[in-house]
């Protein structure tokens, strides 16, 4: 949970609704039932005109039956075809998977069953940027995008050589994640720059959205934050996939730097057994 | 009323500034519950989400008539003005209102789901449920309203 989650938890925690707010509303409520309860009274006295029009519909309803009868079959009808064209657009509109594309600009496809694009929103402002950029996206397939991203004078500013793509792919549907994958990776081959191809879970995604990142970000992010704990989701949010890479590498060179001088630390200060079983084990590793 | 008064309230002090309207929208979400004779909720959590979104829309409402008719919500202000809730539980510190304030300054979306989001817990699934939009439109305004909040407090 980052600082700005916490001010906003902390502040509405503080409110708290009044008891005298709590009083008027019950007093209302009450006084709002009881003007209900005597007009109810005043009703039942209404009921014998109620039932006689009643009466008088349901005759009414009788005397043409016929006529409705006709109309019922073409009805139903046009119902069902209009059920069809619903359910046919939803499957058609539905995504059965994401897929993230991190540089400095983060953006997500939404990938239908027919593997073609139904929606794609920028998740910063350098993506919102790219997208302006771009052709339109919406119903091409999936390869078809990618490549018009990438090919884009907005996305080629981005892709020097040592940048970083990563692409995230998210799907429930086996076949279609290795599909969209492997398109990735043949896109992704024509760059001059690192790129990353992986398959993530969709409570990565969620966790990613709800912090405000693509999801390669997000993964960046996290493996950078267990491997130096000064880092912030929000330090993160700001810094390109490369940044986030070398910092991750550097971290990592750091921290292993650390383990051996703690090894080192450990053998200097080894008593004299310790010598004796290494000399002993000189002789035959164990 | 006990176990959802807090969140009715926090709702209303989300959408409204002036204690004498968030009474008002206070009191007709409470009212609107107990007049809701057909609606069965499955649980708890169904009755707080139901409790939330006819609080929001109450008081969406309310700003609309307030807007319809040219009177600012947030008139009444200077000496004149009688104050209609003295409760201290009402008036948090400047902090508090700072972060609340500028949560009422964003737009309406994001700032709901921002609120729903953040503070009550909601998944996007959940939200876009709640607000009958979808997943992906709840994820995008999720987004912008942080960045947004963000360039409010700083």
């Amino acid at each position: 949970m980052n600082d700005l989650d916490q001010r906003i938890i902390g502040s509405f925690d503080a409110l708290k609704a009044p008891e005298s707010a709590k009083a008027s509303a019950l007093a209302h409520i009450e006084s709002v039932r009881q003007a209900n309860q005597a007009s109810e009274g005043s009703d039942a006295s209404q009921a014998p005109e109620s039932r006689a029009a009643a009466s008088a519909r349901a005759v009414s309803t009788r005397r043409c039956p016929r006529r409705a009868r006709r109309w019922i079959p073409a009805i139903a009808a046009c119902l069902m075809l209009a059920c069809t064209g619903i359910l046919g657009y939803n499957a058609y509109a539905s995504p059965t998977a994401f897929v993230g594309l991190d540089v400095n600009p983060s953006i997500e496809f939404s990938i239908n069953r027919f593997e073609r694009v139904v929606d794609v929103r920028p998740l910063n402002d350098d993506g919102s940027a790219l997208l302006e950029s771009c052709p339109s996206l919406m119903g091409r397939p999936y390869d078809d995008a990618l490549d018009a991203v990438l090919s884009c004078e907005g996305f080629k500013a981005y892709a020097a050589e040592d940048a970083l793509v990563a692409v995230d792919v998210v799907s429930d549907d086996e076949a279609q994640a290795t599909q969209l994958l492997t398109q990735s990776q043949q896109q992704l081959a024509n760059l001059p720059c690192q790129t990353q191809c992986h398959r993530t879970d969709e409570a990565t995604r969620e966790s990613a959205h709800h912090a405000g990142m693509g999801m390669g970000r997000y993964r960046a992010a996290q493996e950078l934050m267990e491997a130096d704990s000064s880092y912030t989701l929000e330090d993160c949010a700001s810094m390109s996939m490369h940044q986030l890479k070398d910092a991750c590498s550097a971290a990592h060179e750091h921290s292993e730097g650390s383990t051996d001088a703690t090894e080192a630390d450990d053998a200097s200060s080894s008593g004299p057994g310790q010598h004796r079983r290494h000399g002993q084990g000189h002789h035959g590793l164990q | 009323m006990q176990r959802h008064a807090d969140t009715v309230w926090r709702v209303c002090s989300l959408h409204l500034r002036e204690p004498a309207d968030r009474q008002d929208a206070f009191q007709d979400a409470f009212l609107k519950y107990a007049l809701a004779d057909s609606t069965t909720f499955e649980d708890d959590e169904h009755c707080k989400a139901w409790l939330i979104t006819v609080t929001r829309n109450l008081c969406r409402d309310q700003l609309k008539r307030a807007a319809r008719k040219n009177i600012s919500l947030d008139g009444l202000e200077g000496p004149e003005a009688v104050p209609v809730q003295a409760d201290p539980a009402a008036q948090p510190g400047s902090a508090t209102s700072e972060v609340v304030a500028a949560m009422r300054s964003l737009d309406d979306p994001p700032r709901t789901p921002l609120y729903l989001s953040i503070y009550e817990g909601y998944s996007a699934p959940e939200i876009a449920s709640m607000l009958d939009a979808p997943v992906n439109t709840v994820y995008s305004w999720i987004s912008r309203g942080r960045a947004q909040l963000r360039s409010a407090l700083s």
